[in-house]
């Protein structure tokens, strides 16, 4: 059971690393928690179902539906951050949490009176792979695979292209940033537009495995919130580790513990890392409050 | 001085009586002839394309064939929809337009457990009958009770009738259940617990899922440790596909799956899960027969007539039986309608026979939840097939 547990955890916990890893880009870059960045999630969900629906194959609805909301980042940042960018950070937190039921509204106009979900078809069979006794499902190899291979190249775009040094400028001083030369307003774009693109990658890939409904946002937000705690709110690194570990530690806690245990899971971690390490794992020491 | 005391106290005895006269001959939502009834079914929301239009559409029909053959006691029957979303939000402004703007003379349909209990007490307060349709859980018609019937198999009988179906097995001695614990799957699992605990039965394995959990591999896990005969699940449709799904990975859907009410189209369930063979074993309780029965045909053309788009279906089948029970009732109590006399109608019904359900309905002044009759259906050759002759009664 053991290493059944930990084959789902860790596939489980890539998504939420993926989603955590959007949702610290965006914090890295801008300096907002985005709370609409489950609906990010949700609406690339129901994106790829439209798009499977008439007949796309999966991996093209993928590229569509990241494509379309890579552009919703687009359309937050102008509409509602670029606005705020010099407000409070109450007044960001509102606006995301204002644009995420908005998001939430338009979703449920079109799907809201087609039952309470709508089945992703699987992306393979459901036969599972039988290694050395653990079962491990196709859909999440692929996954777990495609997370990792992300997590690795936006590590790449950071560390070592121009633009990833002109978001990570921006990130630590936007006014020296300014004084060299670098266009703030436009990188602020692509660092919106790049957490929606891994939001919206997240989705269509989670969507096979736990189907699509409105009010898929919320869950997913909680416990990749927990997951960018634990590992650090402006550490990418930690995001993917942080994801990697709740995952393990919602199915080994329901797992061992009971099922009841595993929907609070999140908020367990949540509060747990706030009193013992604020900071979380690897995060710097002066965000201590996120 | 006495004489005017006297003439003074007629007159407002006089007022009184001529106000209780009033009343009396004009009850709420009651016209010489017509009888006004607040259909609050669920248009948009989880519910809204399916349990709602169904449900309406089947008690429009049923209604639009009384009203066409002359009425009740010479009143026709009029009937204000309202949208309950199947939640507390729009339920409880739902019921109380229904009520007070509308003026309704009773309400009908209902098919959420959570929406009817957000404002169960305000139809309780006003007096209003009720006839629910859809909704199980069993707080909803719990005395006491003035005026609140209903016509659906409730939670925790359906509850016992799995238990009992379970225990029915061949060679079934280690029972798993896997259930949400919320007020919908907390009544069903109570009925299965306590029905299974009369038996001297424990369950080998009791897991939860929400309907958020996403993945449902701790529980099928646990469950396969186990290593049940037979397994109870008590879930809503979307974690009952995750947890099918996940079921399958470790062989357990070669075990008899028990499902319920809320599960009663296998077809779109095969559909969802998406897994050949997957729901081979599983067999779901149903207390409205197979749509497809011969007996039944003439009435596709008649919910056409009134809405093409709706087929016979048991959301359907819903409306039509509870619209027939209410028009039993407006029968049985007669010209001099009040909501007294309806409730006492209602209360007399014994055996009422609906062509779209198993059992017969039987009403009390104790028990107003007429239904105890349910049958367990399992898919066939690609169709939804019942399962043995009519499954017993609750006791």
């Amino acid at each position: 059971m053991f290493f059944d547990l930990l084959a789902s955890g860790i596939a489980l916990g890539s998504i939420y690393g993926l989603v955590a890893l959007g949702m610290v880009v965006v914090y890295k870059g801008a300096r907002a928690v985005n709370f609409a960045h489950g609906e990010i999630f949700a609406t690339a969900a129901f994106v790829g179902y439209l798009l499977t629906a008439n007949g796309i194959g999966y991996w093209g609805a993928l590229t569509l539906a990241v494509l379309v909301t890579t552009i919703l980042g687009i359309l937050i940042e102008r509409g509602a951050y670029r606005p705020l960018a010099n407000a409070s950070d109450l007044a960001l937190i509102i606006a995301t949490i204002a644009v995420s039921f908005m998001i939430k509204g338009v979703v449920r106009t079109s799907y809201g009176t087609r039952g309470d979900f709508v089945a992703y078809p699987p992306i393979f069979s459901f036969d599972p792979l039988i290694i050395q006794g653990v079962f491990i499902q196709r859909q999440h190899l692929v996954l777990g695979g495609v997370a990792v291979v992300c997590m690795v190249l936006f590590g790449l775009f950071f560390a070592l292209t121009r633009h990833g040094k002109m978001m990570q400028a921006v990130s630590e001083d936007k006014e020296a940033a300014a004084l060299v030369g670098i266009n703030v307003r436009l990188v602020f774009l692509w660092i919106w537009a790049l957490g929606s693109l891994l939001g919206g990658l997240a989705g269509v890939l989670m969507a096979p495995i736990i189907l699509v409904y409105p009010d898929m946002g919320l869950s997913i937000l909680v416990k990749s919130f927990a997951a960018a705690v634990l590992g650090g709110f402006d550490s990418l690194a930690g995001a993917v580790i942080g994801g990697l570990l709740m995952g393990i530690f919602e199915q080994m806690l329901s797992g061992y513990a009971g099922t009841m245990f595993q929907d609070i899971a999140g908020f367990a971690v949540i509060i747990l890392v706030l009193l013992v390490r604020p900071s979380g794992l690897f995060g710097s020491k002066e965000q201590t409050r996120v | 001085m006495r004489t005017h005391a006297t003439r003074r106290t007629l007159s407002v005895l006089g007022c009184a009586l001529a106000l209780v006269a009033g009343a009396a001959t004009a009850e709420t939502g009651v016209t010489d002839d017509t009888i006004r009834i607040g259909l609050m079914v669920p248009l948009t929301g989880p519910a809204g394309a399916t349990v709602g239009p169904g449900m309406a559409t089947g008690a429009k029909t049923v209604w639009t064939e009384v009203n066409e053959a002359g009425g009740i006691h010479g009143r026709k029957i009029e009937w204000v929809e309202e949208d309950t979303g199947c939640t507390a939000e729009m339920g409880i402004p739902a019921v109380k337009k229904a009520i007070h703007d509308h003026q309704v003379f009773m309400l009908a349909s209902g098919g959420c457990s959570n929406e009817i209990l957000s404002y169960r007490d305000i139809v309780l307060e006003n007096g209003v009958p009720y006839s629910v349709w859809g909704a199980t859980n069993d707080k909803i018609t719990q005395q006491p009770n003035c005026c609140i019937f209903r016509t659906s198999l409730r939670a925790g009988y359906e509850g016992v009738l799995q238990a009992d179906f379970a225990r029915s097995v061949p060679n079934a001695e280690r029972f798993a259940i896997i259930a949400q614990h919320d007020a919908w799957g907390q009544a069903k699992y109570d009925g299965v617990m306590n029905k299974l605990k009369e038996y001297g039965i424990t369950p080998i394995a009791d897991e939860e899922m929400t309907a958020e959990t996403a993945d449902a591999t701790p529980q099928a896990l646990r469950i396969s440790k186990a290593n049940p005969d037979v397994i109870i699940t008590d879930l809503f449709p979307k974690p009952t596909t995750v947890f099918l799904r996940a079921a399958h990975q470790y062989g357990l859907t070669k075990l008899p799956i028990i499902l319920h009410t809320s599960i009663n189209d296998l077809v779109q369930l095969e559909k969802d899960v998406g897994i050949p063979g997957a729901i081979d074993n599983a067999y779901t309780v149903t207390f409205t027969r197979d749509p497809n029965a011969p007996d039944l045909e003439p009435w596709k053309a008649k919910l056409a007539a009134i809405a093409p788009e709706i087929k016979l279906t048991p959301y359907s089948m819903w409306g039509v039986t509870g619209a027939s029970v209410v028009v039993e009732a407006l029968q049985r109590a007669g010209r001099d309608l009040t909501r007294e006399s309806l409730i006492a109608a209602m209360e007399s019904i014994e055996g009422f026979e609906s062509e779209m359900i198993f059992g017969p309905l039987t009403y009390s002044a104790e028990d107003h939840d007429g239904n105890k009759t349910g049958m367990f259906q399992k898919l066939h050759n690609g169709k939804q097939v019942d399962v043995g002759l009519v499954w017993k009664a609750i006791e």
